[in-house]
């Protein structure tokens, strides 16, 4: 058949195909060709017949699609004998097993992965993670035991058998309540805490991998498995996880990278189904590429509304919304966090999780992540998410995309191995930073005249700088290399600003960078730096925001810009550089623009907070130069506001620490006046920071607050209460012991601990602390005249002489 | 993914062998955990197969509509491969590793009451293909990958009128060429 003559053979068939037999045959007999009727006759003649022919699809063949899934599995791996086909999954299958040495017999699974399923680098992988795995060792996981090699060359793993019913299951047949139903999810996340304190990640939790022993014990299966499961396919890694698409989180079907935020999610979706008995996004009628669409794309069910059997609250609603957002930066920052939560609700407490327009947050909140691991791959992620935007915006060419996509990957996986190889996290971090600006230095190469790119590569350098030394949040102490690369984004952006005078956005961008180079400059006590970098910025948005006075955004830099300059200027119990009338006059212009945005919208707890350190500083200031009046009325307005903010927003830390140190400074100026009232107000501070350090014993913040109080303590009751103020000194060099090893250098530190020395007269290691610090550039004129004191009239014992 | 997938599209045919042993891999492994899943599913949906290799191989954040339309057409030409292989390797097997010879043992069950002879109709399908490409691809599309007439039209790019008329053609062709009346 020719295709010329099979288009008349159709064009004939379809002519006559759909008229009544009768007239068939005429409209057939005027063809000329016979041959070609006898052609279309068979046709017709098999369409007649033709109903069921292909009319179901081939997939629906069962011999050929068992054959295509199904391999057989061998009788024996190593040591241990196969006894029969427990599961399967989407590497492989899972079987029963016993060792069966001389000495002892012990069941186990035994997960198989299928030779060729995509998966070479599965055993090398596994041999560098072995050890992390198994030293997972919690009665909650399943035990990664062995693994080795099947004669087929296909990867298998040994684990701890567990027989029990997935937790979905269990809490049917058992009929469990909401209460017990929670009960049992907790122990379910103090496993997931335990492996992510062990810095290890789940990626595929699910019911099927959770299961519920005869004594009601939750078991996680497969911990770590999926990590191994990381296809070395490059290309396509990303798409490649093996994932479960109902519990899988947004970022993981995106392709984006993998943290425990992640697990936070799929163990929100758990609890979800575990209360409601549904699950977050409607499934029925959905193809799984439709569903993967919701999880990425839709607003979740809220479980109150969708739960079947009895009634939930909304409180309880909130908890499983938070942990199901879709952006990882704002679901429960730990699964330890998100448990904590459930423990409140239990309890009756107030919970966290707020509905999701709850704006109001602090520095410090972002402080109390507790897995620094984390918080560092998230900024890695949003680098590198970011700048992969733009790119693929910019229309840069598929090839670079790809390469720049395939970097992404190896740092992501490698990040995770190397995380994964040490105690603590600090190697892989300085990997994720070496790796991230090899990349930059790649993409500044291929487009150096692409303001698109120049201004993410700007973005990122910023991000890089914050992982290598912001103060304030998870670091890498690399404090020098964090000002090159401030000073790098400044450079970028001060370019970029010479070609595109009167970009506002440039603007505004630059004096946030001189802000962080000032913030990490101050924190290592080089104030005049940090001053002239304050000062650039101030430079910039003054007359922005002369021009427009009500932007928030400018008016509130600028108001911190003022503040912090004069703060390293003179703020009487910071490093500074003893300027106290020149930090006033800084306190005065921040405090002026702060009322002006408060009066804006006078409810904003965030507004009032900033008023109340402006205020704060204001009394500072103004009680060291003498101006007891109005120092006192300062510091009467800024308690005031502490003090509502603190009942509206009663888990706020950061109000509650303000508030303490407002008081204390405030005791320090009524202290020769008003002792009673100084000590009363020194008694309440104590006593929130007490409270704050307990509530989070992990929170190094706390820890440091309380020791900075303690010294306070210590110098005001010095004078008429020497017993106590030992106490207090005592109290802090543990401490401050403690802070230095972890963060040595820091300018805000080395004066209270030293002085802390001092007080118990050990001068010797006073001196050391200063002299040091001296010499790496610490300008504090407090560590200075503290030195000055020290050293200078120190007298050689006397000798009896004759 | 989506590059071999547009330079596919676009007229590479070396893209189609890049991306075979890509998507040969994943639908194996799709078909396994189906067949083996705990929903105790024992009839396979191409659509589902291929939906959800799709998911998993391609990169749902760069991929078109158009992309998901070659896609499926490339899942359709290897569902059609592995069905065949298979009956192959099983007749291979009943012959204790002998020659191809007569094709009717190569039958495959079919979940209806007819059985087809799957061989029979690949070598059918290939000789429509001579004359005919474009009703060879529906027919892929159709039975293979298990598409809808509106998916087909979308994924060949023509209207579900003319996939319609094709198939009805393509089909009775195929039957009169497999079984004779």
């Amino acid at each position: 058949m020719t295709p010329e003559r099979w288009e008349l053979v159709k064009e004939l068939f379809e002519k006559v195909v759909d008229v009544p037999p009768a007239e068939r045959s005429s409209l057939l007999r005027a063809a000329a060709d016979a041959e070609l009727v006898r052609e279309v006759e068979g046709l017709l003649e098999a369409d007649a017949r033709s109903e069921s022919f292909l009319a179901m699809p081939a997939g629906s063949l069962l011999g050929a699609m068992e054959a295509i899934g199904r391999w057989r599995a061998p009788e024996r791996l190593g040591p241990y004998r196969l006894l029969g086909e427990i599961g399967a999954g989407g590497m492989g299958t899972v079987h029963l097993a016993e060792r069966d040495d001389d000495t002892f017999r012990m069941r186990v699974a035994i997960k198989i992965v299928r030779a060729g399923a995509g998966s070479q680098g599965l055993l090398r992988r596994f041999v560098t993670e072995r050890q992390i795995l198994a030293g997972l060792e919690h009665p909650g996981i399943a035990r990664l035991l062995d693994g080795g090699s099947a004669p087929d060359g296909g990867p298998y793993l040994v684990m701890e058998y567990v027989e029990g019913l997935p937790i979905d299951v269990h809490c049917t047949r058992r009929r469990l309540s909401v209460r017990q139903r929670i009960e049992l999810f907790r122990k379910v996340c103090a496993a997931v805490a335990y492996a992510h304190q062990h810095l290890v990640v789940h990626r595929d939790l699910k019911p099927g991998n959770i299961l519920v022993t005869e004594g009601g014990l939750p078991k996680l299966l497969d911990f770590g498995i999926a990590t191994l499961f990381q296809p070395g396919r490059t290309e396509t890694a990303t798409a490649l996880h093996a994932l479960t698409p109902g519990y899988a989180s947004p970022e993981q079907i995106e392709g984006r990278g993998v943290a425990t935020t992640s697990d936070v999610y799929s163990l929100g979706v758990v609890l979800f189904e575990l209360l409601t008995g549904a699950l977050p996004y409607r499934t029925e009628g959905r193809s799984p590429l439709e569903l993967a669409r919701a999880v990425c794309e839709e607003q979740p069910q809220v479980p109150s509304a969708v739960a079947k059997g009895e009634a939930l609250d909304a409180d309880l609603d909130n908890i499983v919304l938070m942990a199901l957002r879709k952006d990882p930066a704002r679901r429960h920052p730990s699964v330890e966090s998100l448990d904590d939560d459930l423990k409140r609700y239990l309890e009756g407490l107030p919970v966290k999780a707020r509905p999701d327009t709850f704006t109001y947050r602090t520095g410090k909140l972002l402080k109390r992540k507790r897995l620094a691991v984390a918080a560092a791959l998230l900024v890695a992620l949003s680098v590198l998410g970011g700048v992969l935007a733009t790119l693929h915006e910019a229309r840069i060419a598929d090839r670079r995309f790809r390469e720049v996509h395939r970097l992404a990957n190896a740092l992501i996986f490698e990040l995770h191995d190397g995380i994964q190889g040490i105690t603590g996290s600090t190697r892989a971090r300085e990997l994720l930073v070496k790796r991230a600006l090899e990349y930059l230095a790649m993409l500044s190469r291929e487009a150096p005249d692409d303001p698109a790119i120049q201004k993410d590569l700007a973005a990122a350098y910023e991000k890089i700088g914050d992982i290598q030394g912001r103060p304030g949040i998870a670091n890498l102490g690399q404090y020098e290399a964090a000002l090159r690369s401030y000073e790098e984004s400044l450079r970028l952006r001060r370019k970029l600003l010479a070609s595109h005078p009167g970009d506002e956005e440039l603007q505004k961008a630059i004096a946030a960078s001189t802000l962080r180079k000032g913030h990490v400059l101050a924190d290592r006590g080089r104030l005049t730096e940090a001053l002239e970098s304050y000062e650039e910025g101030t430079r910039i948005l003054e007359p922005l925001h002369t021009a427009r006075p009500d932007d928030p955004v400018v008016a509130r830099d600028l108001g911190v810009l003022h503040m912090l300059s004069g703060d390293v200027l003179g703020h009487p119990h910071r490093p500074s550089l003893g300027r106290p009338e020149e930090a006033l006059e800084r306190y005065l212009r921040g405090h002026a623009i702060q009322r002006r945005l408060l009066s804006a919208d006078p409810k904003s707890g965030e507004r009032r907070h900033f008023l109340a350190s402006h205020t704060g500083r204001l009394a500072a200031a103004e009680g060291a130069l003498g101006r007891f009046d109005d120092a006192s009325r300062h510091f009467r307005e800024a308690t005031d506001l502490l003090t509502a903010l603190k009942a509206e927003f009663p888990r706020v830390g950061s109000i509650r620490s303000d508030l303490a140190f407002l008081e204390t400074a405030w005791a320090g100026l009524l202290v020769e006046s008003d002792r009673d009232r100084a000590l009363a107000l020194l008694a309440g501070a104590e006593a929130t920071l007490e409270e704050l350090a307990a509530r989070d014993a992990a929170n190094a913040a706390a820890r440091e607050d309380r020791a900075a109080l303690a010294v306070r303590v210590a110098d005001l009751v010095s004078p008429f209460d020497p017993a106590r103020a030992r106490r207090e000194y005592e109290r802090a060099i543990p401490l401050y012991a403690e802070i230095l090893a972890g963060s040595p250098g820091r300018a805000r530190v080395v004066y209270p601990a030293a002085r802390a020395h001092a007080g118990l007269g050990e001068r010797s290691a006073a001196v050391a602390l200063l002299e040091d610090a001296r010499r790496k550039g610490n300008q504090d004129v407090r560590a200075e005249a503290l030195l000055a004191e020290l050293v200078i009239p120190f007298r050689p014992p006397l000798r009896v002489t004759r | 993914m989506t590059q071999l997938l547009a330079a596919w599209s676009a007229g590479d045919s070396s893209a189609l062998d890049a991306l075979m042993p890509l998507v040969y891999d994943e639908l194996r492994q799709v078909a396994g955990r189906q067949l083996a899943g705990e929903r105790g599913a024992h009839t396979l949906q191409a659509t589902a197969l291929v939906n959800e290799a799709f998911l998993r191989l391609v990169d749902q954040t760069r991929a078109s509509f158009k992309d998901r339309a070659h896609f499926f057409a490339v899942s359709a030409q290897i569902m059609r491969r592995i069905l065949i292989d298979h009956a192959r390797r099983r007749l291979a097997a009943k012959r204790g590793g002998g020659l191809e010879t007569v094709s009717l043992e190569g039958v495959l069950e079919w979940p209806g009451k007819e059985n087809l002879d799957v061989l029979l109709l690949d070598e059918a399908l290939t000789e429509l293909a001579t004359f005919d490409a474009r009703q060879s691809r529906i027919v892929e599309l159709r039975f293979f990958a298990g598409l809808g007439v509106e998916e087909t039209a979308a994924a060949l790019a023509i209207s579900t009128a003319t996939v319609k008329r094709e198939w009805r053609v393509a089909r009775a062709w195929l039957l009169n060429r497999i079984r004779p009346a």
